[in-house]
C-alpha cells in the first residue's frame, strides 16, 4: 500500500451533501431550559397581560371597534393627542438643545474630570420621576424658588405650577440625561483628532466642528430626540402632579378612564394606541439610526 | 452599573488615552471666549439637572412645616415625624420587600436568558431578545393598564408578592443586558475547559461561569431593584388598599398636602436608589484598582 | 462516493496498519478515530478522518489554518459533535459522551486557565470533580506543582503569572488526574520565540516522564519535527499523510506534504516511461530524468517532480555517472545562512531553483556563473499534485 491513494484532495464540496439528518440528534436540555424557563415566565407574566389589555379594545364593552371609531370621532381625543404630540416634540426639542452642549462638553474634557460630571447626570436619571416632579411642584409653586427669582420680571408672586410651561420644564428636566448620555456615547467613539486634522487642512474651529463633528453626531441626536419623544408620549406622572386639566395627556386620559369613568374599554383602546404609535416610532428610530441597544452596561 | 449608562451599542474600542491632552494647536482669543461660554452654559445645565433634586433634599431639613426657600431653619423635626408615623415606614418597608422580590426574580431570569441566548443557535434569538428587552420600551402607561385589567380579573390587587413579579418584568431587560455583555466578554472556552476536567454542564455554570458573572448580575439586580423601588405609576392601579408602597404614599400625599415630610420621603428614595448607584460605583472603581494591581 | 471510497484519503498510509473502521483490535491503541467526517452546514470541515495513536505516543496533526486539525481534536474532546464516524478511546467508543465522561486532558491554546482560582485550585479543580480525598489530592497537586516548577507560585492567580508560567499551569491541570490521552491545541502559539522553544524541550521531557499518549496541534512544522513520534499532516478537512518525522521528511506522499514540511523543489513533470525506474519529462529541466521505481507516488502520468535542495550537487563539470541527473544552469543569486549557502540557480530552460551547499563553498558562486546541477534517481520523488 503506498501512497498513491492519499494523494487524491478533499473532495470539492459540490461532490459531496452533508448528510441530510445528523446521526446524533443535539440533545436539548440546559440552553434550552435556560432559555425556555425566562420565556415562559415572561410570556406568561408579560405577554399574558399585554395582550389580555390589547383584546380588551375590542372586547370591553361590546366586541368589535366600537371604541377605536369612538376615540375618532371624538373630538377632545383629538385635542389630547395633539396637546400630547406637541408637548414632547417640545420637550424633545428642548432637551436635544440643551444635552448637546453638555455631551459635546464630557466627551472632550479629561476622563477625570468627565467621570465626575457624568455623575451629575447620571445621579438624576436614577432619581425617581416622582420625586423630580414633587421637586419642580417646590420649585414652582407659589413660595417657590423659581417663583421668587423671577418675581421681578412677572410682577406678581404667582407660581407658574399647572401650566404647560411647568409641564414642559419638568419633564426636560427628567429626560435630558437621555440625550445626554447617548449623543456623548456616540462623540466618546469619534476620533478627537478628526476636527484637528481638518483644522491643519485649514479649516477654522466653527467650520471644522460644523463640517466634521456634527455631522458625526447627527445619528445619535435624532436617535436621542426622537427617543425622548417616544418616552414622553407616555408620560404620566409629570403631567398629572405639574399640569392642570389643560395639559391633560394621553397617559393622564388612560388614567381618567380607569379611575374616573370606570370605562375599561376606552382606557385599553387608547394604551393600545399609544402603545402601536410608540412602536412605530421606535422601529422607525432603530431603522433609520441603526443605534441597537438603548441601554448597554 | 456604570456612568456610561445609555450608550449606542456596539461600544467600539476607545481610541488610546491621552488624545485629549495631547499637543494642543494655539487657541486664538475667539476660540477661547467659545470655550469659556460652552463652559459656562455646560454649569447652568448641570445645575438646573442637580439643583432641583438638591431642593428636595434640603427641604427635608426645614424647621417649619410648610416647604419654604431659602429654608427658614435647620431641623430633624420631619425626620422624626416620618419615622413615627408608622404609615410611612410600614410603606418605605413594604417597597423594599417588593424591590428585593422582584430584584431576585428578574435576576434569576434575565441571567438564564442572557446565557440561554448567548449559548444557543442563532434560530429565533432575535425574537427572543425583544420579549425579554420591550419592557424597556413599552410606556408605562401601557404596562400599568395591563397588569391592572390583570389584577383585577385574577382579584389579585394589592397583592404585595404579585406586584413584585410584575415589577421583576421590568428588570429584566437590565439584568439581560447587563449580563449578556459580560458574556461577551467571558471567554466560553472556560466553560469548555471545566467540561474537559470533568464538571458537568451545572457544575461548570455554578463554579466557572457565574462567578466571572458576578459584577455584571449585581449590576443588573441592582438596576432591577431601583425600578421597583422607585415605581409609581403601575402601583397607582394596583396596589389597592393592602399595598402602599413609599412612591404610591407619596403620591397620595403630594395631590393633598405639601409639606417638608413629603420632601423626608423624596430624600429617602433619593438616598436609596443613588446610595446603590454610588456604592455600585465605588465597587467597581475598588475593582478596578485591585485588579490593576 | 465510491471514488471517495477509494481514494480512502484520509487513511494513515505509510503507516503499516491501516485504519479500521471497526472497534480497534489492537489493545495498545489508545485512541482511534473512524471514519469522522464533520460538516458544518454546507462546508466540510473534517472529511473521513481515520487515526491510530498507541499508548504513550505523541502524535501531532500538522497543519495550515482551517485545516481540520483543531476540529478533530475537538472532536476527540467532545467539544465539537462528529456528523459521521466514530471515535474510541482505551477501546471504548466515546462519539456520544459528553465531554466530561471521556476522562480527556486537554491545554487549550489560550489555556483557558479559570481567572479567579488560584494555580493550585485551577490544578485542583479536575481532582474536585472526580470527589479525590482532600489529602490525596493535596499530594497529586504537590507532586504536579514540583513536576512543572510551580511550587512558589501555587497561591497566585493566572493573571498574575508570565505566559510560559500560565502555560505550565494548563499543562498541569491536564495531566494532574491522570488523563487517558493528553490533547494540545497549540499549546506554546502564545508565547515568544525563545521560550516555545524552551518549552518545547520541557513538553518532551515532561511527556516521557509521566509517559502520556498526547494528540498536539500546531501549525508550526519545527514544533512538530522536535515533538513527536508521529506527525499527520492535514489539508483542507483530509489526513494527507502520517508517519514518523524522518519519513515524512524524506517520503512525503504529495506536493503539498513536501512544500509544508521543510524546503522542497517541485517543478511541473511528465512520466514518459515506467518500469524499474520511472523517466520523467520535467518542465524546466533539459531531458530525460530518472526516478526510483520506490520514488514514483503517482497514479497519473501528469504530477510533480519533487527534490529537497540539499540533494542537489553542484559541480563546474558535467558528472560522471550515467544514471545521474543532470542539469546546465547559471547562479542567479546566493543567500547566506550561516553554516550553509542557499544558491539560486537558473536552469537552462528557465527553471528557478535554489540547493543548499556548506558555506565554505561559497567563493565557488559567483553570480552568473554557469554550472552542472546533478542529483541521483534516488534523490527524488514523483509526486500527486495536491496544492
Amino acid at each position: 500500500m503506498t501512497a498513491q491513494t492519499s494523494a487524491k484532495r478533499p473532495p470539492p464540496a459540490a461532490d459531496i451533501r452533508p448528510p441530510a439528518a445528523r446521526r446524533r440528534a443535539r440533545r436539548p436540555g440546559f440552553v434550552t431550559a435556560a432559555l425556555g424557563l425566562p420565556v415562559a415566565f415572561m410570556a406568561i407574566v408579560y405577554a399574558y397581560p399585554v395582550g389580555a389589555m390589547l383584546l380588551k379594545s375590542v372586547t370591553e364593552p361590546t366586541a368589535g371597534f366600537g371604541n377605536f371609531t369612538e376615540a375618532a370621532t371624538d373630538r377632545t381625543m383629538w385635542h389630547v393627542l395633539w396637546i400630547t404630540v406637541r408637548m414632547s416634540a417640545e420637550v424633545a426639542v428642548l432637551t436635544v438643545l440643551l444635552g448637546f452642549p453638555v455631551a459635546y462638553f464630557l466627551a472632550r474634557t479629561s476622563k477625570r474630570k468627565a467621570r465626575f460630571l457624568v455623575l451629575l447626570v447620571v445621579i438624576p436619571f436614577w432619581t425617581s420621576i416622582l420625586v423630580r416632579s414633587f421637586a419642580w411642584i417646590v420649585l414652582l409653586g407659589d413660595n417657590g424658588l423659581v417663583t421668587k427669582i423671577l418675581e421681578p420680571l412677572t410682577g406678581d408672586g404667582q407660581g407658574m405650577l399647572y401650566s404647560e410651561s411647568a409641564v414642559i420644564i419638568a419633564m426636560t428636566h427628567i429626560l435630558l440625561p437621555f440625550p445626554i448620555l447617548i449623543i456623548k456615547g456616540t462623540l466618546d467613539q469619534i476620533d478627537a483628532s478628526l476636527p484637528r486634522a481638518a483644522r491643519s487642512l485649514g479649516a477654522g474651529p466653527v467650520r471644522a466642528f460644523a463640517h466634521v463633528y456634527l455631522p458625526l453626531a447627527v445619528p445619535a441626536i435624532v436617535s436621542s430626540g426622537m427617543l425622548v419623544f417616544v418616552i414622553a408620549l407616555g408620560f404620566y406622572v409629570t403631567p398629572a402632579l405639574v399640569g392642570g386639566p389643560k395639559q391633560s395627556t394621553i397617559a393622564v386620559v388612560i388614567a381618567e378612564a380607569v379611575q374616573v369613568n370606570f370605562d375599561w374599554g376606552m382606557a385599553a383602546t387608547l394604551a393600545t394606541l399609544l402603545l402601536i404609535l410608540a412602536t412605530a416610532l421606535t422601529m422607525i428610530v432603530r431603522r433609520l439610526t441603526k443605534v441597537k441597544g438603548l441601554v448597554t452596561l | 452599573m456604570t456612568a456610561d449608562l445609555i450608550t449606542p451599542a456596539p461600544a467600539r474600542p476607545k481610541p488610546p488615552p491621552g488624545r485629549r491632552r495631547g499637543k494642543r494647536s494655539p487657541a486664538t482669543r475667539a476660540e477661547r471666549a467659545l470655550g469659556w461660554a460652552l463652559r459656562g452654559l455646560v454649569a447652568l445645565i448641570l445645575a438646573f439637572l442637580v439643583i432641583p433634586i438638591l431642593i428636595v433634599v434640603l427641604e427635608s431639613f426645614n424647621s417649619v412645616d410648610y416647604l419654604s426657600f431659602p429654608l427658614e431653619g435647620w431641623s430633624l423635626t420631619h425626620y422624626r415625624e416620618f419615622f413615627a408615623d408608622s404609615a410611612w415606614v410600614d410603606a418605605t418597608l413594604l417597597s423594599a420587600r417588593i424591590a428585593l422580590l422582584a430584584a431576585a426574580i428578574a435576576t434569576v431570569v434575565g441571567t438564564a436568558a442572557a446565557w440561554g441566548l448567548a449559548r444557543s443557535p442563532a434560530r429565533g434569538k432575535g425574537l427572543v431578545f425583544a420579549l425579554m428587552y420591550s419592557p424597556l420600551v413599552i410606556p408605562i402607561i401601557v404596562l400599568a393598564m395591563s397588569y391592572y385589567f390583570t389584577f383585577a380579573d385574577f382579584r389579585v390587587i394589592g397583592h404585595w408578592q404579585v406586584i413584585a413579579v410584575a415589577y421583576s418584568v421590568m428588570g429584566v431587560p437590565y439584568v439581560l443586558v447587563a449580563v449578556s455583555s459580560a458574556l461577551q466578554q467571558f471567554d466560553s472556552e472556560l466553560e469548555n475547559a471545566a467540561r474537559t476536567l470533568g464538571a458537568s454542564l451545572p457544575k461548570t455554570l455554578l463554579r466557572i461561569t457565574l462567578p466571572s458573572l458576578t459584577s455584571a448580575i449585581s449590576a443588573g439586580a441592582l438596576f432591577a431593584f431601583v425600578i421597583a423601588f422607585d415605581e409609581a405609576v403601575i402601583i397607582l392601579f394596583v396596589s389597592g388598599t393592602g399595598s402602599v408602597t413609599l412612591p404610591r404614599k407619596l403620591w397620595d400625599s403630594v395631590r393633598y398636602d405639601l409639606t417638608p415630610t413629603l420632601a423626608v420621603a423624596g430624600t429617602i428614595l433619593i438616598a436609596v436608589c443613588v446610595g446603590l448607584f454610588l456604592l455600585s460605583e465605588l465597587i467597581k472603581i475598588l475593582r478596578e484598582r485591585r485588579e490593576r494591581r | 462516493m465510491s471514488e471517495q471510497a477509494s481514494a480512502g484519503v484520509g487513511a494513515p498510509v505509510t503507516d503499516e496498519r491501516p485504519a479500521r473502521p471497526d472497534p480497534p483490535a489492537a489493545a495498545e491503541d489508545q485512541v482511534v478515530f473512524s471514519g469522522i467526517h464533520k460538516w458544518y452546514g454546507d462546508a466540510l470541515a473534517v472529511h473521513d478522518f481515520n487515526l491510530a495513536i498507541r499508548k504513550g505516543e505523541f502524535v501531532t496533526l500538522l497543519g495550515p489554518s482551517g485545516s481540520g486539525k483543531t476540529t478533530s481534536l475537538r472532536i476527540l474532546a467532545g467539544l465539537e459533535s462528529a456528523t459521521a464516524g466514530e471515535v474510541y478511546l482505551a477501546g471504548r467508543a466515546v462519539t456520544d459522551d459528553v465531554p466530561e465522561k471521556r476522562n480527556i486532558g486537554l491545554v487549550f491554546q489560550n489555556y483557558a486557565l479559570f481567572p479567579h482560582m488560584t494555580v493550585a485550585q485551577n490544578i485542583a479543580f479536575p481532582l474536585k470533580m472526580r470527589r479525590m480525598k482532600k489529602a490525596d489530592a493535596a499530594r497529586e497537586i504537590d507532586r504536579v506543582l514540583t513536576m512543572t516548577q510551580l511550587t512558589e507560585f501555587r497561591d497566585r492567580y493566572p493573571r498574575q503569572l508570565s505566559g510560559g508560567q500560565q502555560q505550565r499551569v494548563a499543562l498541569a491541570r491536564a495531566f494532574v488526574f491522570d488523563p487517558s490521552v493528553l490533547l494540545m491545541d497549540e499549546p506554546l502559539g502564545a508565547l515568544d520565540r525563545n521560550l516555545r522553544d524552551h518549552m518545547r524541550l520541557e513538553l518532551k521531557a515532561l511527556q516521557q516522564r509521566i509517559g502520556a499518549t498526547v494528540l498536539y496541534v500546531t501549525h508550526d512544522q519545527d514544533e512538530a519535527l522536535a515533538l513527536s513520534d508521529r506527525i499527520g499532516v492535514m489539508h483542507r478537512g483530509v489526513l494527507q499523510q502520517t508517519a514518523p518525522p524522518h519519513e515524512l521528511y524524506e517520503a512525503p506522499v504529495n506536493s503539498f506534504v513536501a512544500k509544508f514540511l521543510g524546503k522542497s523543489i517541485c517543478l511541473p513533470a511528465r512520466r514518459v516511461e515506467k518500469g524499474a525506474r520511472t523517466v520523467l519529462e520535467v518542465s524546466g529541466v533539459d531531458g530525460r530524468v530518472l526516478v526510483e521505481a520506490g520514488n514514483d507516488c503517482s497514479t497519473a502520468d501528469d504530477a510533480e517532480f519533487m527534490i529537497r535542495p540539499e540533494r542537489l550537487r553542484i559541480s563546474a563539470e558535467r558528472p560522471d555517472a550515467a544514471d545521474r541527473n543532470a542539469a546546465r544552469c547559471t547562479v542567479a543569486a546566493h543567500v547566506y545562512l550561516g553554516p550553509q549557502i542557499e544558491v539560486h540557480l537558473r536552469t537552462a530552460e528557465g527553471a528557478e531553483l535554489e540547493a543548499m551547499v556548506p558555506a565554505e563553498l561559497r567563493a565557488d558562486f559567483e553570480v552568473g556563473s554557469p554550472h552542472w546541477l546533478s542529483w541521483g534517481p534516488d534523490d527524488c520523488r514523483f509526486l500527486p499534485r495536491v496544492d
